[in-house]
């Protein structure tokens, strides 16, 4: 089990909040969306004052706005892509699929594929696959995070491919998304990941494994460093689709370890509200005991 | 007048003064006459009866600090002696005695012992070249090698000075045959002296060449410097081309210009011990075939370091390679091939044909340099050249990451280029994939795998390995094989290509020649992924090597589909979006259509078959907008005037056209190609003018891929 240091060492891992899969991933999803409709609508708010300053805009319309997609000037482009976003609508992606197919420097591009994102729409599918495989890896990063959104069908294989990509935050994305997917079939490729070093495959890992798979994560504990292997284990106990015994298994494996760094996962984990069940608690404060400041 | 009166004695001084000598016949006299016929005739009767060689097969070395002067046999195998010695340049074998020059002097040490035979006293003179048989020898000191040098020519005979001849001029490496004492000097001459009074009794000159060295080889005796001819009757002539002269070839330079013989009129100080020239050498073993000297069996040897190799004579070509564990610091060509000692002191026999290894021992000393004497090859096996032996050595050689060998790799690689056969071309693969070469050798291997013609299973196999984080594979060298896949119009490259040029790991620098080849193997089949690949990237090109590649796209599909193309183009070049520099190429593109349409209404109107007309339907018609396969039979070296020059051929008469297209009409136009892997990167035209009318047609041809790896600039003028 070879295990890359490298991405850890210059990649940022997210930190998801401590609530249950399912609930986490929405509430991401929706925050995020929130921001990025925010956003354009603000830009949209700034640039129509700035053109008119004293008239009232005319609301614009859906062939309109899709229109403005093939002006002659960037900033009118940018304008229709933004407005397509805040109209929400699903018939958007398809004129700004086209439009991407088209292409787009680079900056309306990471526009375009926000927006796509905003929408939502598995729709989208097909041209997000596409810039996947994009030379721009902040495109291919930004459209993984969109793939997790929208959801398309045969997502999990396109993104699961991305795994092998040459840029280490683009494989971070895959793994994320791939967790955000709840694309189970992609464990495999996600444990040739973690042995890489690929960032976020252990969180990916700790969220998508069942518990009959456990064991083969725990098998890592103390032949690859705890701080690699510890987001995937604590992953698993928060987890309230994971069994108890099999959460009983891992605080056991944990104290076996007998390392200061094991405490303070036991401990942190008995602090906090994943450890609800008062036997899970007392199970993990007893091996913290166990093991020597 | 009484006979002992001082008068008397005087007279007889005066009139028997002539009869004792001439002072014009003195030794090196500038006043001796030279060439003539008699004295000429009378030299090579002397020779002529010359008792034969009796060689002794030994190599004569210098260790490393603590410094020892050593001799090992090679006839016993076994080390006779060594001692403390400190010589400030590689010793020399003259008969039965070893020669330094050390601090203070000349010292002569037994072959056999060791012994002190004699030493002379010479702190200001370079002991230049040596040679003996038995106990007698004779040796030439001098100064420097310019005409302002004084030499000495020094006899030896059982440890003694028998004479010395003093000359205010350069002398070279002289040979000691029978009783004639032959020295070269002053670059031209060949004096002939008795080996007993040191008279002279003989001069040559040559006119035509330069004599640094005489030696005696077997039955024959050259002499030469660059060149090697026979010290034979017909060099009374004085013209080395009349002596059966052997040139070596001129057109290739070799890695470290070594010379054919030791510079003799040259610094003297590449002869201190620790000189790469000892480490640099070119090896033969003279023979005469027809009267006319040629290396044995054809070939040289040039030794570099930790390489060996054979060339043929007559090219320079390539014959075999083999790569050593430490470097050469001493050779010599025998009959069965090389012989060579290294610098940990190991003696190795290299088989003539194969650059096998025959026989080895060990001197059981370092060295810094040994020089090999040799009289019968040692005794040794039969080679046995296994298939692919060969090719392996040689790709060993070039594939080692010894930084000093890369001038002797970038020869080897050419010899490889060469050779034909799949298996070479998977070798090529191997080489130009490999990182940590040296970037000249590895851009060779790129190269010719560039330029192969077969072994289309190897590049198929290459070409199908993609880059993989997980699984720890790199990219192959997409560029090259890409280019090899075009040269061997291997279509079933085309999916793989598509898969390359979508492929973010693929090198941008190798897009414009993915680009080209996926046009001239998937044809129609490619347009999907051309189209996609121009339309994404049109208004996103990052660098200049993409903008190149959205360029070739369009000017592929303008070739592939003709008027097909025009709507996307026109929108794309119409595109304010599109990146600055693509709308250029993409304006290009047209201008191909333009002038395709041109072209054939003109045919259309004149009443020309354009089937009829090999000229006109290789110029401007659809069929001659296809990218011309790198085909030819021969990759050329570089864009020569005579490879440009064909290559426009077919639109010359379309540009002279456009010389009176212009107002005012002109008579010649200058153009400037610039011209990178067969691409056309940039045209410029002057007069500024006929730019629109003859850039377009330039453009429609389709360059050549070279050897070269560099950009090239070519300048080519069109003439009414």
């Amino acid at each position: 089990m070879a295990r890359g240091m490298d991405e850890h060492a210059t990649h940022k891992v997210r930190d998801p909040t401590p609530w249950g899969h399912e609930v986490e991933r929405w509430l991401r999803s929706a925050a995020t969306v929130l921001a990025c409709t925010l956003a354009l609508a603000a830009m949209w708010q700034s640039r129509s004052a700035s053109a008119q300053p004293a008239a009232k805009m005319a609301p614009v319309s859906f062939d309109e706005a899709a229109a403005m997609l093939h002006a002659s000037d960037p900033e009118t482009v940018q304008a229709g892509i933004e407005t397509l976003g805040v109209m929400g609508s699903r018939a958007a992606v398809a004129p700004l699929s086209a439009r991407i197919r088209d292409g787009l420097p680079a900056s309306l591009l990471a526009i375009a594929v926000d927006t796509l994102m905003v929408l939502g729409r598995p729709q989208a599918g097909p041209v997000l696959f596409e810039l996947t495989r994009h030379r721009r890896p902040e495109i291919r990063e930004k459209a993984l995070v969109a793939i997790g959104t929208c959801r398309p069908r045969g997502a999990a294989e396109k993104v699961a491919r991305a795994l092998t990509d040459p840029d280490g935050a683009v494989r971070a994305a895959a793994a994320q998304t791939l967790a955000e997917l709840g694309a189970r079939d992609s464990i495999e490729a996600l444990f040739l990941a973690f042995d890489r070093g690929v960032v976020g495959s252990e969180t990916a890992l700790g969220k998508l494994l069942g518990p009959g798979e456990v064991r083969r994560l725990l098998g890592y504990l103390g032949k690859a460093p705890l701080n690699l292997v510890g987001p995937a284990v604590m992953k698993l106990l928060e987890r309230q689709d994971m069994p108890q015994a099999k959460k009983l298994e891992i605080i056991s494996a944990l104290q076996e370890l007998r390392t200061p760094q094991a405490r303070s996962y036991l401990e942190t984990f008995a602090a906090s509200p994943g450890s609800r069940k008062g036997s899970l608690r007392k199970a993990a404060l007893r091996a913290a005991q166990q093991i020597a400041p | 007048m009484s006979p002992r009166s001082p008068h008397a004695l005087l007279l007889a001084l005066v009139v028997l003064a002539p009869a004792c000598g001439d002072p014009a016949r003195n030794a090196f006299s500038v006043h001796y006459p030279d060439n003539e016929p008699e004295a000429i005739q009378a030299l090579f009767q002397r020779l002529a009866v010359a008792p034969a060689q009796s060689p002794q097969s030994s190599a004569v070395g210098v260790t490393p600090a603590p410094q020892r002067l050593f001799v090992y046999d090679l006839a016993t195998q076994r080390l006779r002696w060594q001692q403390p010695c400190s010589p400030r340049y590689r010793p020399l074998l003259a008969g039965s005695t070893v020669l330094t020059q050390e601090a203070d002097g000349i010292v002569g040490r037994d072959l056999a012992s060791g012994r002190t035979v004699f030493a002379l006293p010479d702190q200001r003179r370079t002991l230049i070249g040596a040679d003996g048989e038995g106990d007698s020898l004779v040796f030439t000191l001098s100064s420097g090698g310019t005409s302002r040098a004084h030499s000495t020519v020094v006899a030896v005979r059982a440890g003694n000075v028998a004479w010395r001849r003093q000359l205010d001029a350069p002398a070279g490496a002289p040979a000691l045959v029978g009783d004639v004492v032959l020295v070269p000097w002053s670059t031209q001459f060949i004096s002939a002296l008795h080996s007993i009074t040191g008279t002279e009794f003989a001069r040559l000159r040559v006119t035509d060449d330069v004599v640094g060295h005489v030696f005696r080889d077997g039955q024959h005796i050259y002499a030469g410097q660059s060149n090697l001819f026979r010290v034979s009757a017909a060099l009374a002539s004085g013209l080395a081309s009349k002596a059966g002269r052997y040139t070596p070839v001129r057109r290739v330079t070799l890695p470290g210009s070594p010379g054919l013989l030791p510079p003799v009129y040259a610094d003297l100080e590449s002869r201190a011990l620790k000189s790469a020239t000892h480490r640099i050498r070119l090896s033969l073993r003279p023979t005469v075939r027809e009267m006319r000297v040629h290396p044995e069996g054809d070939r040289l040897y040039l030794t570099f370091y930790r390489v060996a190799l054979a060339l043929d004579a007559s090219s320079y070509a390539v014959q075999w390679a083999r790569l050593l564990p430490r470097d050469v610091v001493g050779a010599r060509a025998v009959r069965t091939g090389l012989l060579i000692a290294d610098q940990q002191g190991t003696l190795t026999l290299l088989d003539a044909a194969g650059g096998e290894q025959l026989w080895t021992a060990q001197a059981g000393v370092p060295s810094l340099v040994t020089q090999l004497y040799v009289s019968q090859p040692p005794s040794a096996r039969v080679a046995n050249h296994a298939p692919g032996d060969g090719l392996d050595a040689i790709v060993e050689v070039i594939g080692d990451h010894d930084a000093r060998l890369v001038p002797v790799q970038l020869l080897v690689a050419k010899g490889l280029a060469k050779m034909p056969g799949p298996l070479v071309t998977k070798r090529l693969i191997g080489l130009c994939d490999d990182r940590l070469l040296a970037k000249g050798v590895r851009g060779a291997a790129c190269s010719a795998l560039a330029a192969r013609k077969n072994g289309k299973d190897h590049v198929l196999a290459a070409l199908g390995r993609y880059a993989n984080y997980l699984t720890k594979t790199r990219p192959p060298p997409v560029k090259s094989l890409a280019l090899a896949a075009k040269t061997m119009n291997l279509g079933a490259a085309a999916p793989m290509l598509i898969e390359h040029l979508n492929d973010p790991a693929t090198p941008a620098d190798a897009l414009a020649t993915i680009v080209t080849s996926l046009a001239a193997l998937g044809g129609p089949g490619a347009v999907p992924s051309l189209t996609r690949f121009l339309r994404a990237y049109h208004a996103d090109s990052a660098d200049e090597h993409l903008v190149q590649a959205v360029g070739a796209a369009a000017k592929a599909l303008a070739t592939i589909q003709g008027e097909q193309a025009r709507p996307l183009l026109e929108k794309i070049a119409n595109d304010a979006l599109t990146t600055p520099g693509v709308d250029e190429r993409i304006r290009l593109a047209l201008d191909l259509l333009d002038a395709g349409r041109q072209a054939k209404q003109q045919r259309e109107r004149e009443g020309e078959i354009a089937r009829g007309d090999p000229d006109q339907t290789q110029s401007l018609s659809p069929q001659s907008l296809s990218p011309q396969s790198s085909r030819s039979s021969d990759v050329p070296d570089r864009l020569t005037p005579d490879v440009v020059e064909q290559t426009l051929g077919p639109v010359k008469r379309q540009m002279r056209a456009c010389l009176r297209t212009v107002d005012p009409p002109q008579y010649f136009a200058r153009l400037v190609l610039v011209v990178e892997d067969g691409l056309l990167m940039s045209v410029s035209v002057v007069p500024e003018s006929l730019r629109s009318c003859i850039e377009p047609l330039v453009r429609a041809q389709t360059f050549p891929v070279t050897r070269s790896m560099k950009r090239e600039h070519v300048t080519y003028n069109v003439r009414f």
